[in-house]
């Protein structure tokens, strides 16, 4: 009896409360719009909590590899010492502006992240390339669409070629906008119904549990 | 104006009599703002009123001041905002000053000139804000929700009956289970990024969905399962799912929870986490189902590099080019939400999956009688059309048309 009590709570709330917050989106009245933020709020303290279980989780993973020994254990072991680092200098000289934990911030995973954005560049570029080669006719398509689509938007092209300007204009205005559409229609339908399937318990997913 | 001074022989008597004859005009001969309408703003939560005026046909005038008086007798008000002398409406949203739902306020527009003289209108009539319990204004969303849902639900007691439909394939969904045994012949791990929105969104409940599929199917190849994580909330759920799928293939001792692994809440930190593993551990199948941003590209293109069969699945339409260039088989956008469905063999997840076919198509019609309509009010032809089908008051059911559809334009 607990356990089925246990099993079915979730989905009694997950129910009340998705029926609660699906309908308050209609209705402006403080009544209920005045509890709907309140559980919004909720989300903060719990989202602290989560952050806490996840970084609890992550440093119990690595503190196995390194005792363990595992395969690239020293990787683990830069991991721990860098948050512990920053906890440590974190908790001791606090995170504000111009303390070591911003400018570790600020010259370390700046820079790194920075790092990594300027790579989009190449692998834009690679990717690219694998997409426009004409293999097929509608890999063909898409690489004269490209290639007048690029032309289009550099402004010299608008004064020496004005026909390729508008092509360009027209194909992002009118075609692309209307696929982009039709998808965004389509997503908006599946996510309608992937709230529906799991405030009425058809999908258990949200909850850890398997179909 | 020399006239009348002429006339009377003292300027004091002039202006008395400008007073007398024109009961618009101010004291100091600033013609006042009229006609004040003050309406309770519609669609609300209350507490915001709305204030509108002739302006005074004087020049000059350099500003209006709204003053709000409280209750029917009251003489003392309180001034609650200012608008320049071009404008003729003021939204009272009782920023300085709340206002109070079921309370009888009353507003007069103060007209001040450049030189400092001042007229106040005549006060409004008595008006009181309210909250209301439905939003007009998104009556159009909700009726479609409410076809949708009982679309929805006449497909679902379809699917309770057990009544077989017809899904059509999805190449993606279908290549998933090679691509997990292609990492078992290879003796490979499979590589699975749920994406990096929450599991509370859309996309990322389809992504576990399909999570469980391809973890059982791997569970069952005795092959390993990798599943880095972005997001902290997703993390534990990616978890349970992945342990209760090697439960549910009989391989419980073959579960690795540091497998399942949270990396960071930093998407290009994130971004080099997963590349970096995915250059090491060579995974012989990626799936990438989720919301992704610009570091997509990084996991993708690295994983064609390492030379893995890469399948995914986005609801992104910033990013689905690069999932179609990347990614050996895709996803777009529904497919995800629809594979998840379809991946659960309950009939009743996949009758869900009509009710986006059966609605698509209502769509498909509303759509081109929509564009046909508003060509129709464009050329001036809808009244006609309404007179010759025996509407009444055409003009008017045009008008509402040509507003209704003016919209969404």
């Amino acid at each position: 009896m607990k356990e089925r009590l246990g099993y079915r709570l979730p989905f009694v709330l997950l129910l009340i409360l998705g029926i609660f917050m699906a309908a308050q989106y209609y209705i402006p009245h403080p009544m209920v719009q005045k509890p709907a933020e309140m559980m919004i709020q909720w989300k903060q303290p719990l989202n602290a909590f989560i952050i806490f279980l996840a970084l609890f989780g992550l440093a119990a993973m690595h503190i196995r590899k390194v005792i363990r020994r595992q395969r690239r254990w020293g990787y683990s072991v830069i991991t721990l010492t860098s948050m512990v680092l920053m906890i440590f200098v974190g908790m001791v000289w606090g995170t504000r502006h111009g303390t070591i934990f911003s400018d570790l911030f600020k010259h370390v995973i700046t820079p790194i992240e920075a790092t990594m954005f300027s790579l989009l560049a190449f692998f834009v570029a690679s990717a690219a390339f694998r997409a426009f080669r004409a293999r097929t006719v509608g890999a063909t398509v898409l690489l004269v669409s490209a290639v007048v689509v690029i032309l289009g938007l550099i402004p010299a092209v608008e004064d020496l070629c004005p026909p390729i300007a508008r092509a360009s204009d027209f194909l992002l205005k009118y075609p692309n906008t209307a696929a982009k559409r039709a998808i965004m229609i389509g997503v908006a339908l599946g996510a309608i119904s992937v709230a529906m399937k799991t405030i009425l318990g058809i999908d258990k997913t949200i909850l850890g549990r398997n179909r | 104006m020399y006239k009348i001074y002429v006339h009377f022989h003292c300027p004091m008597m002039v202006l008395f009599v400008l007073l007398a004859i024109s009961p618009g005009l101010s004291a100091h001969g600033l013609v006042p703002a009229r006609n004040v309408i003050a309406q309770d703003e519609p669609d609300d939560g209350g507490g915001v009123i709305q204030v509108r005026w002739d302006m005074s046909e004087s020049d000059g005038v350099a500003r209006y001041e709204i003053i709000r008086t409280k209750g029917a007798g009251a003489m003392e008000g309180i001034a609650v905002g200012v608008r320049n002398g071009a404008q003729d409406s003021f939204l009272d949203e009782g920023e300085k000053h709340a206002i109070e739902n079921g309370v009888d306020y009353r507003y007069v527009i103060r007209a001040v000139g450049a030189d400092g003289r001042i007229a106040d209108s005549e006060p409004s009539a008595q008006v009181r804000a309210s909250a209301s319990w439905l939003d007009t204004t998104l009556a159009a969303n909700m009726v479609a929700v409410i076809v949708f849902a009982a679309m929805f639900f006449v497909l679902v007691m379809r699917g309770r009956k057990g009544k077989p439909l017809y899904i059509r394939p999805i190449d993606a969904l279908e290549a998933m289970d090679d691509a997990v045994g292609r990492a078992a012949e290879m003796g490979k791990p499979v590589f699975y990024a749920p994406g990096l929105h929450s599991v509370t969104q859309p996309a990322t409940v389809a992504s576990i969905g399909l999570l469980s599929r391809v973890a059982e199917k791997s569970a069952r190849l005795h092959t390993r399962i990798m599943v880095p994580n972005y997001d902290p909330l997703t993390w534990p759920v990616a978890q349970e799912v992945v342990r209760r799928s090697f439960i549910k293939a009989g391989r419980q001792e073959e579960y690795d929870p540091d497998d399942i692994s949270y990396l960071t809440s930093r998407s290009f930190t994130y971004a080099a986490a997963v590349a970096g593993m995915m250059a090491r551990e060579k995974p012989a199948s990626n799936f990438l189902f989720g919301h992704f941003y610009s570091e997509f590209l990084i996991l993708a293109e690295t994983g064609a590099a390492t030379g893995a069969l890469q399948i995914g699945g986005t609801d992104s339409t910033a990013q689905l080019p690069f999932f179609i260039t990347t990614c050996d088989k895709t996803m777009i956008g529904e497919e995800l939400f629809a594979a998840a469905a379809i991946v659960d063999n309950d009939p009743i997840s996949r009758s869900t999956v009509k009710a986006h076919d059966w609605f698509k198509v209502a769509l498909m019609v509303l759509i081109p009688a929509g564009i046909a309509v508003g060509m129709l009010a464009d050329f001036g032809m809808l009244e006609e059309l309404l007179h010759g089908l025996g509407v009444g008051d055409p003009a008017a059911v045009a008008s509402g048309i040509t507003e209704a559809l003016g919209g969404g334009r």
